[in-house]
Formats: C-alpha cells, sequence, structure tokens
C-alpha cells in the first residue's frame, strides 16, 4: 500500500490542539449525561456518583423473562430487517443513478413526495392489515422498506463512481447485474455500512409500529418495554390514565433498563468503523 | 467473489424467518382435567361455590386490552389467573397489557380499524374525548344498561360514578367504582410531634403546618431545606374554603371556580407559601417521580394526592422513624367542611360489539365481572392469597406482615393487573371481615369521612362540544396564569386580566353551554 | 464530478430496452412505494372531512376547507409561525453546520484509538430517546438540586434559573438538538470523505499546500454535494421543530416562545381525537415544505450545480 495519507507531522501543531481539543471537549459533553445514566443504574439514588452501590436494578430486569425475550426479537428484527431493507434501497438507488434511463426523473418526484406527504397512522394501518403482516414482525420492517432520504443519498454516491469504470467493463461486454454485483458493491462498502448503521438503528428503537401491528407481547421489542416502564412512573401523558399503586419503580431500574436498550446498538458502529477509514478509489480509475 | 458472500447472507436471513415463522408460540393450557379420585381420602380439588361451566363445551376465549401499571404482565395461564377462570368457570382470558397512556393512544386506531378486543379498560380521561364519544354514539360498544340496572352485584353501584359518562341515559361500559371522593392529605406526623403540635382540624391549622414545615426544621438538621408541602396545595386548599370543584351549577348559570372569591383567597395564600420556600420552585414543571422522591427522603412534609398514600408510602422513607397521618378534613373559617368528588370510577370496561357477536356472548363475559365482585373473589383481590398475604384467625382475616416479597407479590401479581382493570365493584368494601394495618384501614376511613362532604364537579359527564374543540388551550391559558401568579411572576391585575382573556376567548360560552345541558339533563 | 456520458439520442423504445436491468432493479422499491406509501394518500382526505374512526373514510362528512380556516383564523396563529420559524431556523443555524465541521476536524485525527474512541462516544446522545433527554436536561438544570446550581453555589455564585426561564428556552431548546444529532450526523459526511481520492491530497501536498488550503481546495469541494442534498431534503422538514420535546420542555413561563404550530396542534386536534383538524394542519406543513424542497434544490442546482437530480 502506497497510500500516504496526510502530510504526517512529528509534533502537534497549534491547528492540532484546536482539533483535538474541540473534538475531545465534545466528546467528553456526550458522556457525562451518559456517566450519569450508567451510576443512577448502580446506585439507590440517582446521581452522578455512586452514593450506595447496588445491583438490584440489573437484578430485577434479567429476573423478568420479558426482557430476555424482548431482546432477542429486537437483535432478529435488526439483523433480517436491515440487510433486506439495505439490498432492496441499494438496488434502487443503482437503478436511478444513472441518468440516460427514461422516467428517472418521474419516479425520484415520487419518491420525494412521499418525504412530505403521508396518509397518515390510520390508513397505512388499513394497508399493513391488508397486507397480512398483522402480528408478524415483519409488519416492522416491510412498511419502512425504503427510507426516501437513505434511497436519495445512495443514488447519489452511486451516480459519483466514475463513469469510465463502468465504461470500461461495458466496453469489455460485461452484463449490467454482473457490473453491479461485481464492481460496483465492493466499491461501495462505505455507503453501504452507513446506510446499514442508519437502518439498524431504526429498526432497533422501533415502538409504535410493534405496539400497533403486533398484539402479542412476546414479540415485541425492547423499546416496547422500555416505554412502559418510562410511562409507568413518568406523569407524562395522562395523568389520570388509570390509577394504580405504582410500587415506584426505582429510578436505577430505569436507567438499567435504558443502558440496556441502548448499548447493543451503540456496539455496532465500532464493527464498521473500518469501512469509512478508508480511501479506496486509489489506482482504480488510473490503473 | 463478492457476490456469493452476499447472496450467502440474504439467503441465509430468508431462511432463518422462515424457520422462525414457523415456530410457533405456545398455546397455554388453562382446562385442569379432574380425576376420580379411586382412593379414599384424596379429595378433588373444586372451585367451591362457583356455577360449573357446562361439561364438554370449549371454554370462551375472553380477549382483553388492559391498561395497567405494570412492567410485566404475569403470564397467560398464571396461578392468579387460573384462580379467576376457575371460579368464573368456562372463561379463557386472553390478556395484553400495556401502560394507560399507550391504551390510550392506540385506542383511536383500534376503533377505526374495527380491532379491538372484547374487553378493554379505558381511563376516566378518554370518556370526554370526541372520538371516544363519536364510538359510543356510534353503536361501537354494547349497552349495558340493563346489566347494571338487574344483576344483584351492580344493582347498588353508585349512580354519581356511572352519570358522568352516560350517552342519552344509555351505560356503554361497566364503570371501575372507586370511593366517590378519595383525596387526602398524608403528612409526617413525627415532624408535627417535633414541633409540639398535633393533628391539625382546621384550614388555617393545615396552613400554618405547611409553614411550620418550611421555617421550623422539623428534620433538626440545623438547616432551612425542607419544604412544607411536596405538591402544590392551590386546588385542595379552594375547594376547602368553599370555592367550587372545577364547575357549579347556581341560580342557572355555571360558575367557574377560578372565577370565585374563594378561588382568589387560596391562590394568595400559595402565593405567599411560595414566596416564604414552602412550595418547590419548580411546582409546576415536576414528575411524579421527583415530588414522590422529596416526600420519601423526607425532604418535604406533606403529600397532597389520595387515601391510599400511606400505605403506599410508608415502607419507603428513607427515615425509619417516620410516621404518617392523612386526613381530608378540615373545617374553614364559616365551620364548613368540603372535600372534591371525582369521577367515582377509575374508567370504564368497554364491551366491543365487533368482538363480541351476539348476546349470548355478552352474557358470558359480563358474568366474568359479576362474579368477581362475589366476596371469594374480592378476597382474592383485594387481600391477596390466604396464607401468604393473610392469615384466617377466627372467620377474621388478619393480614401478614410484609417480608418483602409477599407485598411485592401481591402488587405485581394480583393488585396492579388484576385488581385494578378488572374490579367493577371496589373489592376492599367486599371482603371477609378483616383487619387491616393502619394505612389500609385509614384508606377506607377517609373514603368514608370524605363522603358526605364532597362537593361535585357540576360539568362532569356532560359534553360541550366546545369544550371539545378549544378547551385543551382555555385550560392552559388559566393554568400558565395561575402558576405565574402563584411564583410572583405576575401580579394581581396581570393575573385578572388573563381570567378576562379566557372569558372572552372561550369561558363564557363555554360556561353557557354547560349551564343550559345541566338544565336539560340533569333537573 | 463524473456523470455518465449521455448516449446518442436514440428513440424511447429503445432506451427503454437498454436501461431494462435498471428498470429491474428499481422495480420491487416502486412497487413498495406505491403500497405502502400512496395507497394510504387517500388518508389525505380527512383534512377536508370531519374524521371520526368509527364512521370511517366513507361515513364520514365533508367539510371542504373549514378545518384551514379554523388554523389560520386562530388568534395567535402569527405568534405559533413566528416561534416555529424561529426555533427551527436556530435549530438549522447551528445543527446543520455542526457535524461537518466536526467531521472535517475528525478527519484529521492521526491517532486511530482517539478518533474511535471519540466517535462512539459521540453517538451515545442520538440514542436516547427524548424523554430520557428532557429528563437529563432536568436533572443537570433544576433551580435546587441541578447538579450546575449545586455546582455555582458551591463556589459561590448564584443559582440560575434555566427550566422556567423564557430567555433560555430557545438555547436550551437548540442546544439539546445540537449536543443529541451532531456526533450521529457526522456519520454521513464522514462517508462522504472516505470516498474522496487520496491522490489528489498528494498532488496538493506537493505543491505546498498546508492543511487548511487543502481543506479549503479539495475536501470541502468534494463533499459540497452531499451538504446540499441534505440541507435541500432538510428543510422540507423546516416546519417540523420536535413536538415530544416542546411538550416536555414547555411550561407557563416559557409558553409565549415554546408554542409552536405542532404543540398546539396537539392540543387542539390529538389530545381531542380532533384527527380532521390535525391532518389539516399536517397537509399545510407538508405543501410548505414541498415549496421550500423544490425552490431550494431550484437554487442548489443554479449556483452550486448540485441538486437532487
Amino acid at each position: 500500500m502506497q497510500a500516504v495519507f496526510h502530510k504526517r507531522r512529528a509534533r502537534f501543531s497549534i491547528g492540532d490542539v484546536v482539533i483535538y481539543g474541540v473534538i475531545g471537549l465534545f466528546s467528553l459533553a456526550c458522556l457525562l449525561p451518559f456517566w450519569y445514566v450508567v451510576a443512577s443504574s448502580l446506585s439507590v439514588r440517582p446521581g452522578f456518583l455512586i452514593s450506595d452501590f447496588t445491583l438490584d436494578g440489573y437484578r430485577y430486569i434479567f429476573s423478568t423473562s420479558t426482557l430476555g425475550r424482548s431482546l432477542i426479537n429486537s437483535f432478529y428484527i435488526t439483523i433480517v430487517g436491515t440487510l433486506v431493507k439495505l439490498f432492496f434501497t441499494s438496488m434502487m438507488a443503482y437503478g436511478l443513478s444513472e441518468e440516460w434511463v427514461p422516467g428517472r426523473r418521474l419516479i425520484l418526484n415520487m419518491v420525494i413526495f412521499t418525504m412530505l406527504f403521508s396518509g397518515g397512522m390510520i390508513p397505512t394501518y388499513f394497508v399493513v392489515k391488508g397486507t397480512g403482516l398483522m402480528n408478524s414482525l415483519w409488519s416492522l420492517v416491510i412498511p419502512g422498506l425504503i427510507s426516501p432520504f437513505n434511497l436519495i443519498i445512495m443514488k447519489n454516491f452511486y451516480q459519483n463512481i466514475p463513469s469510465e469504470i463502468k465504461e470500461s467493463a461495458r466496453v469489455d461486454g460485461c452484463p449490467e447485474l454482473t457490473l453491479l454485483f461485481r464492481i460496483v458493491m465492493p466499491l461501495s462498502t462505505a455507503t453501504l455500512a452507513t446506510f446499514g448503521l442508519f437502518y439498524a438503528v431504526g429498526l432497533w428503537n422501533t415502538y409504535m409500529s410493534a405496539l400497533l401491528y403486533i398484539p402479542e407481547s412476546n414479540k415485541w421489542p425492547i423499546q416496547v418495554l422500555l416505554r412502559q416502564i418510562v410511562y409507568v412512573s413518568s406523569s407524562i401523558g395522562d395523568e389520570a390514565a388509570v390509577e394504580g399503586e405504582v410500587a415506584l419503580l426505582a429510578t436505577n431500574i430505569k436507567m438499567a433498563v435504558i443502558l440496556v436498550a441502548t448499548i447493543p446498538i451503540v456496539c455496532l458502529y465500532p464493527f464498521l468503523q473500518k469501512h469509512f477509514a478508508k480511501g479506496i478509489m486509489v489506482g482504480a480509475v488510473k490503473g | 467473489m463478492n457476490q456469493k458472500p452476499f447472496t450467502k447472507l440474504l439467503s441465509l436471513s430468508l431462511a432463518a424467518c422462515l424457520l422462525a415463522g414457523c415456530s410457533s408460540t405456545s398455546s397455554p393450557s388453562s382446562t385442569s382435567s379432574s380425576s376420580s379420585a379411586p382412593d379414599g381420602g384424596q379429595s378433588a380439588s373444586s372451585s367451591a361455590e362457583s356455577p360449573s361451566p357446562a361439561g364438554d363445551e370449549a371454554p370462551l376465549v375472553v380477549t382483553m386490552y388492559l391498561g395497567c401499571s405494570v412492567v410485566e404482565f404475569p403470564p397467560d395461564g398464571n396461578e392468579i389467573e387460573t384462580m379467576i377462570e376457575e371460579y368464573v368457570g368456562g372463561v379463557d382470558f386472553k390478556i395484553s397489557a400495556y401502560s394507560g397512556t399507550v391504551l390510550h393512544e392506540m385506542m383511536p386506531t383500534l376503533i377505526a380499524s374495527g380491532d379491538m378486543p372484547m374487553v378493554a379498560n379505558v381511563g376516566g380521561s378518554q370518556l370526554s374525548k370526541s372520538y371516544m364519544i363519536d364510538a359510543m354514539r356510534g353503536g361501537e360498544f354494547w349497552d349495558v344498561t340493563d346489566y347494571i340496572n338487574n344483576i344483584d352485584n351492580f344493582k347498588d353501584i353508585n349512580p354519581a360514578a356511572i352519570s358522568n359518562y352516560a350517552i342519552a341515559g344509555r351505560i356503554y361500559g361497566l364503570p371501575l367504582e372507586r370511593g366517590i371522593s378519595r383525596d387526602s392529605v398524608t403528612y409526617r406526623y413525627d415532624w408535627l410531634q417535633k414541633l409540639g403540635l398535633d393533628d391539625p382540624k382546621t384550614v388555617d391549622e393545615l396552613i400554618d403546618m405547611m409553614k411550620l414545615f418550611t421555617t421550623g426544621d422539623p428534620d433538626g438538621n440545623g438547616a432551612n431545606d425542607t419544604y412544607g408541602t411536596v405538591t402544590n396545595p392551590l386546588g385542595r386548599i379552594a375547594v376547602a374554603l368553599g370555592a367550587p370543584n372545577n364547575w357549579r351549577y347556581q341560580d342557572g348559570q355555571m360558575i367557574k371556580a377560578e372565577l370565585t372569591e374563594e378561588y382568589a383567597k387560596a391562590l394568595d395564600i400559595c402565593r405567599e407559601l411560595y414566596a416564604m420556600g414552602a412550595i418547590h420552585p419548580e411546582f409546576a414543571i415536576r414528575e411524579r417521580a421527583d415530588y414522590e422522591g422529596d416526600f420519601i427522603e423526607g425532604r418535604g412534609g406533606i403529600y397532597l394526592n389520595t387515601s391510599t398514600d400511606i400505605t403506599a408510602f410508608q415502607n419507603q422513607m428513607v427515615q425509619k422513624e417516620a410516621v404518617l397521618h392523612s386526613s381530608n378534613i378540615y373545617t374553614n373559617a364559616e365551620g364548613k367542611i368540603y372535600t372534591s368528588a371525582g369521577r367515582g370510577n377509575n374508567g370504564v370496561l368497554l364491551f366491543s360489539k365487533k368482538a363480541i357477536p351476539d348476546q349470548a356472548t355478552l352474557d358470558k363475559v359480563i358474568n366474568i365481572f359479576d362474579r368477581l365482585a362475589d366476596e371469594e373473589m374480592c378476597n382474592l383481590l383485594a387481600l391477596g392469597i390466604e396464607g401468604v398475604n393473610y392469615q384466617v384467625v377466627d372467620g377474621v382475616a388478619k393480614m401478614l406482615e410484609d417480608d418483602g416479597s409477599n407485598g411485592v407479590y401481591y402488587t405485581d401479581k394480583i393488585y396492579n393487573p388484576y385488581t385494578i382493570p378488572l374490579a367493577v365493584r371496589w373489592p376492599n368494601l367486599r371482603t371477609m371481615p378483616v383487619e387491616l394495618a393502619y394505612g389500609a384501614q385509614r384508606n377506607l376511613e377517609i373514603i368514608e369521612e370524605n363522603a358526605p362532604y364532597a362537593v361535585a364537579d357540576d360539568s362532569m359527564g356532560l359534553i360541550s362540544e366546545l369544550y371539545n374543540d378549544i378547551g385543551a388551550e382555555l385550560d392552559t391559558l388559566l393554568s400558565d396564569a395561575k402558576t405565574l401568579y402563584i411564583m410572583g411572576e405576575i401580579d394581581k391585575n396581570e393575573y385578572n386580566n388573563r381570567l378576562e382573556q379566557w372569558r372572552k376567548q372561550g369561558g363564557d360560552d363555554i360556561a353557557a353551554e354547560y349551564a343550559s345541558l345541566y338544565a336539560s339533563e340533569r333537573m | 464530478m463524473a456523470r455518465t456520458a449521455a448516449p446518442a439520442v436514440k428513440p424511447l423504445h429503445k432506451r427503454m430496452w437498454k436501461a431494462r436491468w435498471f428498470y429491474l432493479l428499481m422495480f420491487p422499491g416502486i412497487v413498495y412505494f406505491i403500497i405502502y406509501k400512496y395507497v394510504p394518500m387517500f388518508g389525505l382526505a380527512m383534512a377536508f372531512q370531519e374524521y371520526s374512526p368509527s364512521a370511517g373514510f366513507l361515513g364520514s362528512p365533508w367539510v371542504g376547507l373549514k378545518h384551514f380556516r379554523q388554523f389560520f383564523s386562530y388568534g395567535s396563529f402569527e405568534k405559533l409561525f413566528f416561534n416555529t420559524l424561529i426555533i427551527s431556523l436556530q435549530s438549522l443555524l447551528w445543527s446543520f453546520p455542526a457535524p461537518i465541521l466536526l467531521a472535517l476536524f475528525l478527519n484529521e485525527v492521526r491517532h486511530n484509538a482517539y478518533k474511535r474512541i471519540t466517535q462512539t462516544v459521540m453517538y451515545l446522545p442520538h440514542f436516547l430517546s427524548t424523554v430520557v433527554v428532557c429528563s437529563i436536561a432536568y436533572q443537570l438544570f433544576s433551580v435546587d438540586t441541578g447538579i450546575l446550581n449545586v455546582f455555582l453555589k458551591a463556589i459561590g455564585l448564584e443559582s440560575v434559573n434555566i427550566l422556567m426561564n423564557e430567555a433560555a428556552y430557545r438555547p436550551l431548546f437548540v442546544g439539546l438538538g445540537v449536543w443529541q444529532g451532531t456526533g450521529w450526523g457526522t456519520i454521513i459526511y464522514l462517508a462522504a470523505l472516505s470516498n474522496i481520492d487520496t491522490q489528489m491530497y498528494e498532488a496538493a501536498m506537493l505543491e505546498g499546500a498546508g492543511r487548511w488550503k487543502q481543506m479549503w481546495y479539495i475536501t470541502i469541494p468534494s463533499i459540497l454535494p452531499i451538504i446540499m442534498t441534505t440541507l435541500v431534503l432538510r428543510l422540507g422538514d423546516l416546519l417540523d421543530v420536535g413536538l415530544e420535546k416542546t411538550l416536555l420542555l414547555s411550561n407557563a413561563a416559557n409558553r409565549n416562545v415554546s408554542e409552536v404550530f405542532d404543540s398546539y396542534v396537539y392540543q387542539r386536534g390529538v389530545l381531542n381525537g380532533k384527527y380532521s383538524f390535525s391532518a389539516a394542519v399536517g397537509m399545510f406543513k407538508s405543501v410548505v415544505g414541498l415549496i421550500l424542497v423544490v425552490t431550494a434544490n431550484w437554487l442548489s442546482k443554479k449556483f452550486t450545480d448540485e441538486a437532487i437530480y
């Protein structure tokens, strides 16, 4: 590998200090509240410092069978759903990436229109029901199959692949689909990783769809459980919802659930990171 | 090349989907096979006085969506649910549980799509919403007026608990009846004693208590760090002084509480309390968890809420020497006592016409709730399990001490999941004779004490189209004005200006509408 | 930017035949959009009806423009509009550039470990739900027990009232948005940055260009397309301020500046189950969004030669 990335300096310049500093400060600001959540989940009283250490919060959570099951549901939906969504989105994005294709404008307009106008919750419910997705985990994937935003940006990425690559392959007699899978796809790993991450997070955070379309509670993903807990012990929303003697759900349990519901998806990024860090066009065109 | 791993992954995941889809969820078996006892001395367990199910009929599957405050609803076929099903006979519950707020969010979609379950409970707040009224008027739910009038267990339901959601005299759901006036003021009796006082009996004494809790250093730590009251006492004081409970019908007119002199007096008292630090500076935005935390940790001395608070809090108080008393009876300067009447119900059970196809099925479903009002079931719902939560001695149930697990067992497995959303009659009044702990005893007493002085909200149950349209913003206008006045951010003039604004923007029109509705429907 | 060379103009059906693979690729997606996005659009009719869930779409009466008229004639309409616009523009002003800047900075970091750690940390806020974020804000800024005020009091200063303070509302609202979204927002720009041909940098270095010059002449123009595209698409949501956050942060003291379209509609429409009304306001926002997107796209094409198409 001959890539010399940027200029290498032996020591820190002022510019470096500024850059590293800003990044560092911002990261700290992002970390602190999370630290608050972590600390609160491990102590009896919420706070930044662990006043009285306790694992009760976690014990409570892991003793409920609901948590385990909903975590599994979430993992399943996220992994499978992301792959499916990525597949269809990238297919359509590539299909739209060449400007000479007739009808492209029309289709793009159609897509953008859906970004702004929507029929709403109730009509969508009817359609989901009518297409037989009720009570299936697929109801969390298919109604949101292709995000217009992701589609358009992905299309732009494909558009920006130097045409020489594609032309030279075509001239060599390579069929379109092979071109797509064997040449273009490998070049777009950063894109795929990015949007895979976006879709994955969206799927992991699914909540409302699950409530509406899946009546069976043992198919619920983790966010539904989390919402139940947060709503049960706070006065947001309907105050006089249904009065009950809420054995006040300890804050540490709330915090522990937040962590358990968030950490798995946060861990996804580091694995994808290597795909972002490459300058991959080196030599591909000139060679 | 790269095509292979990609397609391989895809086909693997598709396969995984198919496999997962094929696995069926376990169906609970609720029928217990009764074996004949060949050996002498073996008793076949049977549910004692319940009507036995018709021999070979499959049990009726009853689908329910319940809004309740449990994190994890007990799984299908658990022992409590089985106990109930066996007692009632011939039924199999299929329950999906949600937090109340969430269920309310789903309601309109469920109604619109026709996917309502057979039974669903909704909180009182939904009963005046347009979509609910439309649904009731449109025949979405069964008319149960006759059941209420004819069934023994339901005949003596307090009419006030039903009238507030009647549509043209007919009732479209069973109420979850509770005491009509459940408010109470819970306070630190140990702090009172430390300050050399006794239980307050008049409104003035109550207010003094609030002040002294703030300035008198009742927790004895040398710092002025306690709040008199952790919640806003405005509404309670206003009613105790004689203001209407929201709206009062008088001489052919509907009078809004905020426009009365008594209310203004209560506001001034609160402004004073705020200024001296008796009320938390951010009382308007605090969440329940915050002020409950304040009370539990001893940062505040008074909690104005309901009669069940002693029981709810006693075990959680951080300072173990805390003694809690509770009462809602305070005599005002004119020698009168007033308490506010609530809905009388904790929501309503709705029976969907689409899900329950005919009268016969409805009979069986209603029978469930009829049976739940029998003494044996009420014992379960109110007291718990014999041997675990209570012991029967000479025909009187004595509650057993909470050893850390049986209390939680009751709350998590019986009270929150079943008692709250399913009990039409309040079970605590229909159990066997019982000796209760102090807190539970006070709970019953307070409800009884309050009843004769209960002041009703005359607008309850009246459906004002105008209020449905713009009510929310008018309410915000008023509550903002009150909050800012208490905080000292605006003066009396500005407050009165806002009252005027409220009147002009629709308050007067709503008052007129209510007045005529009241005259035609209640007189 | 490289574009596919357009072939010599051929008759339409020949072009369509040539593009057949592309149509094949697009086909499932198109079917998806039709079924799950266009079919439900019959629900837009709700804005012109007096919709009631039990009567359904066929049974609810038609009222034409009634809801729109009601909406526009609301006394505080201008105030709502003003509040919505200000908060939205302020949010755009701060939260749009921040991720770009941060991405550019991150790109300059040479120590991989530092880069990875800070990046992962910066994503964390995005995963917290609005409820949790506002809850944390409360814990930080509460007047008596808030961390900030405890700290201030400890060093002898007066405590500040942030939560029930009109002047502090917009900064708080926008600030929380920046805090929550910036880290996550860098992802897409980092992906774009990783696609830049490193040979350009080498060439620039050989010509003696320093780091900042490189950024200005190479990096930023390279990611300009993605910036413009994102901006244009973002404008479609201009009137969307964030309902949950508004509901959680607004209170009596800041009502004057915190009341926006969404909260008003929530009160009037959603809470009371007046679906038609909220549908009408939703349509208004969508129409405005559409106009903005089309205009912005046209402007973008004109001035930077980049557009969604």
